[in-house]
């Protein structure tokens, strides 16, 4: 069989188990022998994935890394172009953000691939390795306590890659307790927090706050409003309604959730810390990924990891 | 009533009952009567409890006016004291 275009590309999709049977094993390997260095390169990208077997024979989707869901609008009309040459005109969603392109023939993804990468459109993350980084919009909306796609940005740019982990392994982060990103249903989940701290000379005593306060956390004493720290979940609430701002942003930090997940079996992940600094977020993700490449087993989630070593274990080597 | 030393030691040059409106309705309202002020000027505003009395002071803030004082009055509602900005 002649394989014209496309080889790398059918090299690596028969690596990651894919496409048994399109052309013969023997080929693959010559191929790959005779891959000049940066192909070689490539084959490295593209073991990433991003290559989505469908149902139909042959027929591949696209899967675009669109870190944080977002893109610059300058690039739409070159996904239009490619859904409209390589597939069907069809351009999909997906739960966490990301952007398909289907029913993509195995012969032409290559083609698809560097038309995308014209415009620094990558292959998004595959099988039991990081997945594309899910964030809310953080500081764009009212209620965001921190930029979240600054958090995002950075725990891509240190997590995102080629590396193997024991399962899939998904990062999510929301700017505060709302939670519009679901980060309790994350391997690893970040929720921005806010301690509120009061300026007693500015408060009048409207209890504008101790009605808004979901929690019961608030309660008048003296004609001022004090908080309960255990039933406060440091969402700010008090502070966006003060109308004289006597409530004050204190520190800001992340909620860290590890565990959660969907599939057959969802589970809501363990929170293990509050108010973790910022800083922390990028170096602790790092400790919980090695934690889970040293004891996780093949096909485990995070979450069978901890349950089976046990959460006080857990976050002592991480946190 | 809220008195001379929360307004500001002023009586309100305006006042707009907005109690029954919803949001946003009642923060356009304020807007439009606001807009007929001069800067430096006292609007009285009575909003219910709730979302408009959490929401509406928020967004006049943002929009650059003051708030000088929030009291309770009977009935649940609240009376707001705003200097346009």
């Amino acid at each position: 069989m002649k394989i014209q275009g496309g080889t790398t590309i059918v090299v690596v999709l028969r690596e990651l188990g894919f496409c048994k049977g399109v052309i013969g094993m023997d080929q693959s390997q010559e191929a790959r022998e005779y891959l000049p260095g940066d192909e070689m390169q490539d084959v490295r990208r593209l073991k990433m994935g991003g290559f989505i077997k469908l149902k139909e024979k042959d027929m591949y989707a696209l899967r675009l890394k669109v870190p944080m869901g977002n893109l610059p609008a300058e690039v739409l009309p070159k996904l239009a172009e490619v859904a409209t040459k390589y597939g069907r005109g069809r351009i999909s969603l997906t739960v966490r953000q990301g952007i398909e392109i289907p029913w993509v023939h195995y012969r032409n993804l290559e083609s698809a691939r560097q038309a995308l990468q014209e415009v620094g459109i990558e292959l998004a993350g595959c099988g039991p390795r990081v997945r594309s980084i899910v964030t809310c919009k953080g500081k764009v909306c009212p209620y965001g306590l921190f930029d979240t796609f600054a958090l995002g940005e950075e725990l891509d740019q240190a997590f995102f890659g080629p590396r193997q982990l024991p399962h899939k392994y998904k990062i999510g982060v929301s700017g505060c307790p709302n939670s519009c990103s679901k980060p309790q249903f994350n391997d690893v989940g970040y929720m921005g927090q806010v301690e509120p701290e009061l300026k007693p000379g500015l408060c009048t005593g409207c209890e504008v706050c101790v009605e808004a306060c979901e929690d019961g956390a608030l309660t008048m004493q003296d004609g001022l409003p004090v908080r309960d720290p255990e039933k406060c979940i440091y969402c700010g609430t008090c502070i966006q309604v003060c109308p004289l701002d006597a409530w004050v942003e204190g520190r800001i930090g992340l909620a860290v959730f590890v565990g959660g997940k969907f599939g057959k079996h969802p589970r809501f992940g363990y929170r293990i810390a509050d108010l973790l600094p910022l800083a922390e977020a990028v170096p602790v993700c790092g400790r919980i990924m090695d934690f889970y490449l040293a004891e996780g087993r093949k096909g485990e989630r995070l979450v069978g990891t901890v349950d089976r070593l046990g959460v006080e274990r857990f976050k002592e080597a991480v946190l | 009533m809220i008195s001379n030393h929360e307004a500001g030691g002023r009586v309100p040059d305006d006042k707009i009952d907005l109690r029954g409106e919803l949001c946003p309705i009642n923060y356009v309202k304020t807007k439009l009567r606001l807009e007929d002020m001069k800067s430096g000027q006292v609007l009285e505003v009575l909003l219910d409890a709730g979302e408009p009395i959490q929401n509406v002071p928020r967004s006049l803030k943002n929009d650059g006016h003051q708030i000088l004082g929030v009291k309770k009055v009977t009935g649940g509602a609240y009376r707001v004291l705003v200097r346009k900005g």
